[in-house]
């Protein structure tokens, strides 16, 4: 059986599951038994797909002989050798290796995300299944659709579903926060559909290889102002969708009105939108270097940003939220140097920080659940109530930080590198002391949560913790580990995506 | 006559492009939050002409149903709701 | 490309439409106000889009029976900026549904509408559950 059948699977499994979900949340146990099969496909569809293509609806571009019996013969003899035969008709949808890597991680994340709210919820939610894999299947479409416009509309899904999460966090000022997001997002997502409607005005295509191929062939004129224009709309939405600043605020906000599971679906969306926006800006605006120059300059500022305003809270959701917002600007660092070893740097950067951050997510989420509190002043002696977890979540906190045997030690190395081969040491030098001033503040947290004497009105909860979370976060820990020694299982699949978004 | 009948062909788009604009400042400045709702309607139906003398008809339908009739429903519902005073036993956690 | 002086028109319209969405969105303290304010933005780019598929003395490009291939080519305006907005309209209302809805909850919680008083209040900065 030929395994691309699969591609488009991907993104219908886990919308066909959230459908199911919700329709029959009456029922518990059926609920429960759908989900979990649906989220065990999450992670392995995509390695049993094999590279491919899907054109939806079978209209293949007129040069791979797609629809041409439909065409009267007059048209035929204009189309032949001109660009048009080479334009897609359909929205496309395309699979390589490196989107495998990331669905992979993606899925698992995803997976892991659905079991631990099954396991920590009482009262298995259908709704709040429905938004997680809701979620899942705008990310998955997210990598794998080459049609700018289809990225926006499941763009404005997840924005959505996003605020859905939060409101049924139960999380004191949640709806507060929704609100203010969804203003702040209808500005993002009008900005980002004008910039897209501006390419579409100029080039006449919405998919992305097909405007690459109209900028570069020069049927549209490269210089045209309108096109710096849509540029900057574009990483307007590629701002938002990512939270750098001046996002950075409401971006944390969200993190910590979250369930644990909840936000590791949420800084999903954050990392993915980060790549497939900023992946598209590159490949459509590769030529005009000052895009690139913008993406750094954001980059950087929301690295310094995010890890000072961390330094100063005295609440570790928010602590999190904020380092997690701030180590987005390291993909932003990788994909704004805009070479291909960078470009790979910046994706590694990201497949790394699906895994982390999610690990720390449920890591601090477990000491939520033993407390009920997320004041650090209030916190204390937590090592000795939970010692495998709390080894397993300062680990976590080692790996984000970029301590050597881990994941994201390799890929700050990658970063680090490519910053020195474009000739930017300062950036280097800036992006190496800020890896360890992120070590101090989760030496700070660490201190505070789990060596601190444990102060006396503290109460902690004397319930066992779930199994499923505890396993969740060994199976991230040997992702990170295994991902930290051998590196090439990743690296080099990612470099073929890198080299493909650089290719005309 | 001829000559009027081309005016006012001319014409037609320019004054739905005013009453487009108009329609959605004095909607926005109105102090009877219900009136504004009302109001609403009036620029949605408007760009639904507008679509439609741009030779775009379908979208012109559903620009109809959505801005002349679903939005400016919604958004009266939603006044309605939060007109009526709040019980302090229920509200106000 | 060159414009009509139609769709250079419609051009100036969804421009205002975007500026007096955002004007709306900044200065009202009122967040239903803030809520159709950001509706318009929506409008005026769905508005961009569609005048960018105008042709001037075109016809709408709805294929009937009557009619010659290469003079519908010729004729007809570009409708894959159509179906495009007919997503985004259907997007627009369902995300204004749903901050309507939130606002009525946030009505119900704190007995107003004003955005200074509910989205600026020191004590949400705490994320205690409740």
């Amino acid at each position: 059986m030929d395994g691309s059948i699969f591609l488009p699977l991907m993104v219908i499994i886990p919308i066909i599951c959230a459908i199911l979900v919700n329709l029959i949340h009456g029922s518990e146990k059926t609920t429960k038994v759908i989900a979990v099969i649906a989220a065990i496909c999450l992670p392995i569809v995509p390695l049993i797909t094999t590279y491919s293509y899907h054109f939806f609806g079978g209209y293949q571009p007129l040069s791979n002989g797609g629809i041409t019996a439909q065409i009267p013969a007059a048209l035929q003899g204009a189309i032949q050798g001109s660009l048009v035969q080479y334009f897609h008709p359909a929205i496309t949808y395309a699979f390589g290796p490196g989107q495998q890597v990331i669905l992979f991680v993606l899925g698992l994340v995803a997976m892991c995300a659905v079991f631990v709210s099954i396991a920590e919820t009482k009262k298995t939610s259908g709704v709040y299944l429905y938004m997680l894999f809701m979620l899942t299947a705008a990310l998955m479409a997210f990598i794998l659709t080459d049609d700018i416009f289809n990225l926006y509309v499941f763009f404005e899904i997840a924005a959505l579903v996003q605020v859905g999460l939060i409101l049924v966090s139960r999380v004191r000022g949640n709806y507060e926060t929704g609100l203010k997001y969804m203003l702040l997002g209808e500005i993002g997502g009008s900005f980002l559909l004008l910039g897209i409607g501006l390419l579409l005005g100029l080039t006449g295509n919405v998919n992305i290889s097909d405007i690459v191929l109209a900028i570069h062939t020069g049927a549209v004129d490269p210089t045209n102002p309108v096109l710096l224009f849509a540029a900057g709309m574009l990483i307007y939405g590629w701002l938002y969708a990512t939270g750098l600043p001046p996002f950075n605020a409401i971006k944390s906000e969200i993190y910590s009105k979250g369930l644990p599971s909840g936000s590791m679906i949420l800084q999903s969306f954050s990392v993915i939108g980060c790549i497939a926006v900023g992946l598209t800006i590159i490949r459509v605006f590769g030529y005009l270097p000052v895009t690139q120059m913008a993406m750094l300059a954001v980059s950087v500022i929301a690295m310094i940003l995010g890890i000072s305003m961390a330094m100063v809270q005295d609440d570790y959701k928010r602590i999190i939220a904020y380092l997690a917002v701030g180590e987005l600007g390291y993909i932003g660092v990788g994909l704004g140097l805009g070479t291909a070893y960078s470009i790979t740097a910046g994706l590694f950067q990201a497949v790394n920080e699906l895994v982390v951050t999610s690990f720390m997510f449920i890591g601090f989420g477990l000491v939520l659940y033993k407390t009920r509190t997320s004041k650090l002043s209030n916190l204390g002696g937590l090592l000795e109530s939970m010692p495998i977890p709390a080894l397993l979540t300062i680990l976590a906190g080692f790996a984000m930080a970029g301590v050597p045997p881990f994941n994201v030690f390799q890929s700050k190395y990658m970063l680090v590198q490519a910053a020195l081969d474009s000739g930017l040491p300062e950036l280097a030098i800036i992006m190496i002391i800020l890896s360890v001033v992120t070590f101090l503040a989760f030496l700070k947290i660490t201190y505070a949560i789990f060596l601190k004497p444990k102060p006396d009105d503290l109460e902690i909860v004397s319930d066992s913790l779930p199994a499923t979370t505890v396993a969740v976060m060994f199976l991230f820990f040997v992702i990170c580990l295994v991902i930290g020694l051998y590196p090439d299982i990743v690296v080099g699949n990612l470099g073929i995506y890198a080299l493909s978004v650089l290719m005309v | 006559m001829v000559d009027i009948t081309l005016l006012v062909q001319n014409a037609i788009p320019w004054i739905l492009f005013i009453f487009a604009i108009l329609g959605a400042i004095i909607c926005l400045i109105q102090k009877d939050l219900l009136k504004m709702a009302v109001l609403t309607s009036v620029t949605g139906f408007v760009i639904a002409a507008i679509y439609q003398l741009l030779l775009a008809p379908d979208v012109a339908l559903t620009q109809a149903v959505v801005g002349a009739a679903i939005i400016p429903a919604f958004v009266a519902l939603a006044i309605l709701k939060t007109r009526e005073p709040i019980n302090d036993d229920e509200g106000g956690s | 490309m060159v414009f009509s002086a139609v769709q250079c028109g419609s051009l100036v319209t969804s421009a205002l439409l975007m500026i007096i969405g955002l004007v709306a969105l900044v200065y009202f303290d009122n967040i239903i106000k803030k809520i159709i304010g950001a509706a318009f933005i929506g409008d005026g780019v769905n508005l961009l889009l569609i005048s960018l598929g105008y042709k001037a003395n075109g016809i709408p490009y709805i294929f009937l029976q009557n009619m010659e291939v290469n003079n519908f080519l010729g004729q007809a305006s570009y409708p894959l900026p159509f179906a495009l907005v007919l997503t985004s309209i259907v997007i627009g209302a369902s995300t204004l549904a749903v901050m309507l809805a939130i606002s009525i909850v946030l009505y119900k919680r704190h007995g107003t509408l004003s955005s200074s008083a509910l989205l600026n209040d020191k004590r949400l900065g705490e994320d205690n559950n409740e």
